[in-house]
C-alpha cells in the first residue's frame, strides 16, 4: 500500500504519492468528527470558501464547508444522484452543482456521503466568490431553520475605494454582532488577533509549498494541491492546520532537495485554471502524468495565499477578503495567470470551463487569447463540471488535451 | 344528450407520427390510422382523415374534429386544437378511470400529468429543452449499440450488471456509451445502464409533480419493456399500459370532439 | 386557425421609439440592469435608454461567451457584435447584481475597447450601511461621468427628471393597480407596451401617452367608486402592506400572474394571447406580473426633491421591490403569499431565463408556495429569442386548459 517505497524505476508509477496524505486523511477525519460534535453542541457554522472564517473561529464555533462537501460528493461520484434530489424540488439543472448537491444532501441525508454535513446553527456566506452563495444558503436556511448572515463584498475594479472598505468593515461588524447574539459569546479582539495569526502561519506554509513548485521537477502536481488544500480551506485559523502544513511543507522541501518530482518524468509544465472535475480527478491528472505532463501551478489553490496584513484587525480582514481575485474581475485573473506562467516557467495552460461556476468561467475565451498574446504559450479550454459528471465529456476533454500537448512537444 | 354529436374525430400530430381515430357515442373505435408525420404535418393529417373515411365508409365532413400534438395547429379542418396534455389525460381516463398519474414519453417530449377524478389534468410537468429523457435519447443509444429501437429494451432486460451511464445529455451519453464499449462492457449491461439513466431522469420529472398511484405510461417508449422495468423500479410502483399507447392522445381528442356542443 | 399576434411586428415598432431622439442628436446612454439612476443620467444631459434583448438577433457570442452565460447577456452581446444597438455615448453595466452580467461587463470592455463602458456597483444588503455605500458609489459615478464624458451635473435637469420619473411611476402604478382590480380595463399587451415605450425613450411624449391611458382606464373602470380602491391598493403595494386591504376584485375569468426577472413582458403578453386563443379561454387574464422591467421598475419609490440627490437616488434604487437581495427571501415569500391571497390568483406562470441564477433560485419557493395554495403553475424556460416558441405556447395552452378544467 505504499508506492513511495517501491524502488524499481521501470515499475515505478507515473505519479508519486505523498506520505503526508495519511496525515491529511487523519486531519480531515478529525475535522469531520469535530463538526459533528460542534453541531450537537450548537456551535456549527457553514461557511463559503472565501469567508472570513477567522471571525467565527474566534467565537469558538466550528466551520463546515459545503463546497468541500461538494468535492466529496464529486469524488464519490454521487453528484448526479444528489443534484437530482434538488431538481425534484424544482432547482434547475443549470444551477451550480455545489449548490444543487448540497441542497440535495440536506433533503436526503441518508442517501448522501457521510449522511450529509451536520446540521448547522448558522449559515455564513461571503459573496466575494460569486452571487450564487446567497440564494443557495437561503434555500438551506429554509430547510434547516439556521439563520443566514451575508458579508457583502461588492465586486471591485482596481483599487478598493474607501467607501467600499467602510462598507465591508461595517458588514464584518455586523457579523460580530450576529455571532455574539446567536452564539452567546462576547467578542474578544485579542482572540481574533490570535486566530488571525494562526491563519497567517498556515497560509504562509501553504504559500511556501505552492512556491516550491517553481522548481524543476515540480514537487507537487495538481491533484496533490487540490487534495492537500483541504485544511487551508477548512481549518484556517486553527493549530491543526499549522501542524499539517508543517509536515506537508517538510515533505515538499525534501522532494525539492532530492530532486524528486511529483511525477516520474516531467516533460511538459502546464497551468490549470478553475475547480477540477472531482469525479475523475485522479484519472485525469494521472493519465496525463503518464505522458509526462505536470501542473506546477493552478489559479485555484493560489486563492488561499493572501495573509491578513498588519493593522486594525477588522480593517485588515476587510481588505484581504475584498481583494480575492474572483472579486476583482477578468483583468486581475488574467494578470495572475500570466505571472504564474512566467514565475513557474510553464509551457501552456488549461482553462477548465466549469458550467456550474459562471463567475469563475465566463470570460475564459477572452482570457485564453489574452494569455497567449502576453506570454506566447498555447492554451486550451475543456468543458465540464466539478460535480455533475453528466456535464462532462471525457472523450472530448482527452482529445483537446492531446492536441495541446502536441502543440507543445 | 341530444345536442351532442354522435361521432368524434381526434388527430394527434406528433413530431414523428400522426395518429387519427374516429369514435362513436358508445366509445367504440370505428376507425384508426397511424403514419409517419414526415415533412408536412398538414399532408399527413389529411392522409389520416382520408384513411378514416375509407375504413368507416362514412362522410366525415360534419363530424367534429379536434387536433392535438406538436403540429395541432396545422390541421386546418379541425374545429379546435387542444394540447396533448389534456388529450392524453382524457384518453387514459377513458380507458382506466382509476389512473391518477400519467407518464408520457414520446420521441421529442416527455411529460408527467396528474389526472383529476373527472379525467382532466390537474397539474403537469414537461421535460426541459434538451432531448434528455425522451425517445430520441434511446434512439441514438440504440444506434451506437448497433441494435434497433425495438430491441434495445429487451436487450437491457438481459443485463446481469448494468453499466454506469451518468449522462442523459444525448451527445455526452453517446461518448460515454462508446467508452463503455471500448472498456469491454457487455451490450446488454450498457443498454441497461442507458435505460436506468433515462428512468432516473423521468422519475425526477415525476417527483416534481408528485406521483400519485396508480400510474399509467404512454407514448412510444411505453412499448419498451426495459424502460418500463427500470422506471417501475425507480418509482416503486406498477405501471399500467393501455393497449395501444400510441393512440392515447388521438383518442382523448376524439372524445373531446364528441363532447363539443355545436 | 386564429390570427396570432406577431412578435416580430412588435419588435419592429420598438425600434422607432428611439428614432426622434437619435435624430435630435441627443447623447444617449444605454443601460441593461433596470434599476439604474435614470434621474442622474438626465442631470448629466444624457438620455437613458434601456437596452432590451432582441428576439431575432443572429448569434454572435460564440467566440466570446460560453453557452452557460445567461441567454440575456448572450443576446445583448450578439446585438453589439452585429451592430444592432443604437449609437450610444456610453453604456452602463451593473456590478454585483448577478454573475453573468458582472462578467459580461469585463468581456465587453475587452472585446469592444472603442465603447465607453461605465460601471455602477450595487450592494446586495438593504440596510443603512448599504445605503451609505451606495450613496457614495453614485456620487463617485456622477463624478466619473463628468470627467470621462465631460457632462456636468445640472441641478435644474435633475429636478426636471425627478418630476418626469415620478409622474411616470405614479401613472403606471395606477394602471397596474387598476388592472389587478379589473384587468379588462386595459389589455396587458397595451400596458406592457406603454412601459416599454417610456423606458426606451423616456420623455414628455412617452409620458403623455401613459397619462392619456390613465384617463381612459379611469373611465373604463366599472364605476367611479373603484378609483379610491385603486389608489388604496397602489399605496398598499408601495408600503408593502397588503394584508389589511379589502380589494373589490372583478372576478371574470381565471386570474393569472407572471413571475420572473429580466423577461420581456411584451413577449410574454404575445405568447399568452396566442395560447389563450388556441385554448379558447378568452376570459383568462394576466392581472399582474412581478417582472423586472414592469412591476419592479414601476413600484420603485421616487427620490424626493429635498435632500442630497445622491442619497435620494440610492434610496430610490434600493427600494425596488421583489429583487433578490439579502433581506429578501422570507420577505419576498411573505409578500407573495399576500399577493396570492389578496389578488385571488388562480394560476402562476413562472418564467426562467436560461442560465439566470437569480430567476432559477426563486422557482422552488414559488412552486412550494403555489402548491400550498393549490394554485396551478407552469414553468417556462425562456431565452429572449423564444427559440422554442411553439412549445412554449403549447405549455401555456395546456396550462390554460388545465386551469379551465379545474374551475
Ligand atoms: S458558483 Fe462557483 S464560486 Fe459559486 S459556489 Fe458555485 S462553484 Fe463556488
Ligand atoms: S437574465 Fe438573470 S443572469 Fe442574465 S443578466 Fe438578467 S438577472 Fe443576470
Amino acid at each position: 500500500m505504499s508506492p513511495e517505497t517501491s524502488p524499481a524505476p521501470s515499475k515505478e508509477k507515473a505519479y508519486r504519492k505523498l506520505y503526508t496524505s495519511k496525515l491529511l486523511r487523519e486531519t480531515m477525519t478529525l475535522h469531520i468528527l469535530s463538526t459533528k460534535t460542534a453541531s450537537q453542541e450548537g456551535r456549527l457554522v457553514w461557511v463559503t470558501s472565501g469567508f472570513p472564517v477567522e471571525i467565527p473561529v474566534a467565537f469558538n464555533t466550528v466551520a463546515a464547508y459545503p463546497e468541500q462537501y461538494g468535492a466529496i460528493v464529486g469524488s464519490e461520484k454521487c453528484g448526479p444522484l444528489l443534484c437530482g434530489f434538488a431538481e425534484e424540488l424544482g432547482f434547475s439543472q443549470e444551477l451550480c452543482s455545489y449548490a444543487r448537491s448540497s441542497i440535495g444532501s440536506v433533503q436526503q441525508p441518508e442517501q448522501s456521503p457521510l449522511t450529509g454535513l451536520p446540521k448547522p446553527q448558522a449559515l455564513l456566506a461571503c459573496n466575494n466568490i460569486c452571487g450564487t452563495v446567497l440564494p443557495w444558503y437561503e434555500a438551506v436556511s429554509e430547510m434547516t431553520g439556521a439563520p443566514v448572515y451575508l458579508v457583502d463584498t461588492p465586486p471591485l475594479e482596481g483599487e478598493q475605494p474607501s467607501h467600499h472598505l467602510a462598507y465591508v468593515k461595517s458588514n464584518l461588524n455586523g457579523l460580530i454582532e450576529f455571532m455574539s447574539q446567536n452564539f452567546n459569546h462576547e467578542y474578544d479582539e485579542k482572540q481574533l488577533i490570535q486566530v488571525a495569526k494562526l491563519s497567517n502561519d498556515a497560509v504562509s506554509l501553504w504559500t511556501k509549498a505552492l512556491e516550491a513548485c517553481k522548481n524543476k521537477p515540480s514537487p507537487l502536481n495538481c491533484a496533490d494541491r487540490f487534495l492537500s488544500m483541504a485544511p487551508i480551506v477548512a481549518l484556517r485559523g486553527t493549530q491543526q492546520a499549522i501542524n499539517f502544513y508543517q509536515a506537508f511543507f517538510a515533505e515538499v522541501e525534501e522532494r525539492v532537495k532530492q530532486g524528486i518530482g511529483a511525477i516520474r518524468e516531467e516533460r511538459v509544465r502546464l497551468l490549470w485554471d478553475n475547480i477540477p472535475p472531482w469525479f475523475t480527478i485522479y484519472n485525469f491528472f494521472n493519465t496525463l502524468a503518464k505522458q509526462g505532463v505536470v501542473f506546477p501551478a493552478d489559479s485555484y489553490t493560489h486563492a488561499w495565499s493572501a495573509a491578513i496584513p498588519r493593522g486594525e484587525i477588522i480593517e485588515s480582514i476587510a481588505k484581504v477578503y475584498s481583494n480575492v481575485y474572483l472579486n476583482k474581475g477578468l483583468s486581475a485573473k488574467i494578470d495572475k495567470m500570466c505571472s504564474l506562467i512566467k514565475d513557474y516557467d510553464l509551457d501552456g495552460f488549461v482553462l477548465f470551463s466549469v458550467r456550474s461556476c459562471k463567475r469563475y468561467s465566463i470570460g475564459q475565451m477572452v482570457t485564453k487569447e489574452e494569455i497567449t498574446r502576453r506570454t506566447g504559450v498555447p492554451g486550451v479550454i475543456i468543458e465540464g463540471d466539478m460535480v455533475d459528471s453528466q456535464q462532462y465529456n471525457e472523450a472530448q476533454a482527452k482529445t483537446r488535451m492531446e492536441a495541446l500537448i502536441e502543440m507543445i512537444v | 344528450m341530444s345536442s351532442q354529436p354522435s361521432h368524434g374525430i381526434g388527430i394527434d400530430i406528433g413530431s414523428t407520427t400522426t395518429k387519427a381515430i374516429l369514435i362513436n357515442t358508445e366509445g367504440t373505435i370505428i376507425a384508426k390510422f397511424l403514419i409517419a408525420t414526415g415533412a408536412s404535418a398538414k399532408k399527413s393529417a389529411q392522409r389520416c382523415l382520408d384513411e378514416l373515411k375509407v375504413q368507416s365508409q362514412q362522410d366525415l365532413s360534419n363530424i367534429p374534429t379536434i387536433s392535438t400534438g406538436y403540429g395541432r395547429r396545422q390541421a386546418l379542418n379541425a374545429a379546435k386544437s387542444v394540447t396533448e396534455i389534456t388529450c392524453h389525460s382524457i384518453g387514459v381516463h377513458f380507458q382506466n378511470s382509476e389512473i391518477r398519474t400519467l407518464i408520457d414519453v414520446g420521441g421529442q417530449d416527455s411529460k408527467v400529468i396528474r389526472i383529476g377524478s373527472e379525467g382532466r389534468p390537474t397539474d403537469f410537468e414537461l421535460n426541459d429543452k434538451c432531448s434528455a429523457g425522451t425517445g430520441r435519447f434511446l434512439e441514438v443509444m440504440a444506434q451506437v449499440l448497433e441494435t434497433s429501437i425495438e430491441d434495445i429494451g429487451t436487450l437491457a432486460l438481459q443485463a446481469k450488471a448494468p453499466s454506469i451511464i451518468s449522462s442523459t445529455c444525448t451527445v455526452f451519453a453517446e461518448s460515454e456509451v462508446i467508452g463503455r464499449i471500448g472498456a469491454g462492457d457487455k451490450p446488454a449491461n450498457i443498454a441497461a445502464g442507458v435505460h436506468k439513466a433515462m428512468a432516473a431522469k423521468i422519475a425526477t420529472l415525476s417527483h416534481r409533480v408528485g406521483v400519485k398511484k396508480p400510474i399509467a405510461i404512454t407514448g412510444g417508449v411505453a412499448l419498451n419493456p426495459g424502460f418500463r422495468f427500470y422506471l417501475a423500479k425507480q418509482l416503486d410502483a406498477n405501471l399500467w399500459v393501455p393497449e395501444e399507447p400510441q393512440y392515447t392522445g388521438a383518442l382523448g381528442a376524439a372524445i373531446l370532439a364528441m363532447n363539443t356542443r355545436e | 386557425m386564429s390570427a396570432s399576434l406577431s412578435y416580430d411586428t412588435l419588435v419592429a415598432e420598438r425600434h422607432q421609439y428611439l428614432q426622434p431622439l437619435i435624430a435630435a442628436e441627443n447623447p444617449i446612454i444605454g443601460y441593461i440592469y433596470p434599476h439604474a439612476p435614470l434621474e442622474l443620467f438626465f442631470a448629466h444631459q444624457l438620455i437613458p435608454t434601456l437596452l432590451w434583448a432582441e428576439p431575432k438577433v443572429p448569434g454572435a457570442y460564440e467566440a466570446s461567451l460560453q453557452t452557460f452565460c445567461c441567454s440575456y447577456s448572450r443576446n445583448l452581446f450578439s446585438q453589439r457584435a452585429k451592430n444592432h444597438l443604437p449609437t450610444l455615448t456610453a453604456i452602463v453595466f451593473p456590478g454585483g447584481t448577478c454573475d453573468s452580467l458582472q462578467n459580461l461587463g469585463d468581456i465587453w470592455q475587452a472585446r469592444f475597447p472603442e465603447d465607453t463602458v461605465l460601471r455602477l456597483t450595487y450592494p446586495v444588503a438593504r440596510d443603512e450601511t448599504a445605503l451609505t455605500y451606495f450613496t457614495e458609489e453614485i456620487q463617485n459615478f456622477s463624478k466619473y461621468i463628468e470627467v470621462s464624458l465631460g457632462h456636468k451635473f445640472s441641478m435644474k435637469k435633475y429636478n426636471e427628471a425627478v418630476a418626469l420619473l415620478a409622474e411616470f411611476r405614479a401613472a403606471t402604478q395606477f394602471i397596474t393597480a387598476a388592472r389587478i382590480i379589473q384587468p379588462e380595463c386595459l389589455p396587458y399587451t397595451e400596458h406592457t407596451k406603454l412601459i416599454r415605450q417610456f423606458l426606451t425613450a423616456p420623455g414628455p411624449q412617452a409620458l403623455q401617452l401613459i397619462e392619456q391611458t390613465v384617463i381612459q382606464v379611469q373611465s373604463a373602470l366599472r364605476n367611479e367608486q373603484l378609483i379610491p380602491s385603486v389608489e388604496a391598493l397602489r399605496y398598499g403595494i408601495l408600503q408593502n402592506n397588503l394584508a389589511d386591504l379589502s380589494i373589490p376584485l372583478s372576478k371574470q375569468g381565471p386570474r393569472i400572474m407572471v413571475v420572473g426577472g429580466m423577461i420581456d413582458p411584451e413577449g410574454i403578453a404575445v405568447l399568452f394571447e396566442n395560447a389563450k386563443t388556441s385554448a379558447d379561454i378568452e376570459s383568462a387574464e394576466i392581472v399582474l406580473d412581478l417582472l423586472s422591467f414592469t412591476y419592479r421598475t414601476v413600484f420603485t419609490s421616487s427620490p424626493s426633491l429635498q435632500g442630497n440627490p445622491f442619497h435620494e437616488l440610492a434610496q430610490s434604487i434600493l427600494s425596488a421591490p421583489a429583487e433578490p437581495t439579502q433581506e429578501g427571501l422570507p420577505n419576498r415569500l411573505q409578500f407573495l403569499q399576500h399577493v396570492f391571497d389578496q389578488f385571488a390568483i388562480d394560476g402562476l406562470i413562472i418564467c426562467e431565463q436560461s442560465f439566470c441564477d437569480p430567476d432559477q433560485f426563486e422557482v422552488p419557493d414559488m412552486l412550494k408556495l403555489a402548491g400550498k395554495k393549490k394554485m396551478l403553475t407552469v414553468r417556462l424556460p425562456l431565452d429572449p429569442e423564444f427559440s422554442d416558441q411553439a412549445r412554449i405556447e403549447g405549455r401555456l395552452q395546456s396550462f390554460l386548459e388545465t386551469l379551465s378544467a379545474r374551475r
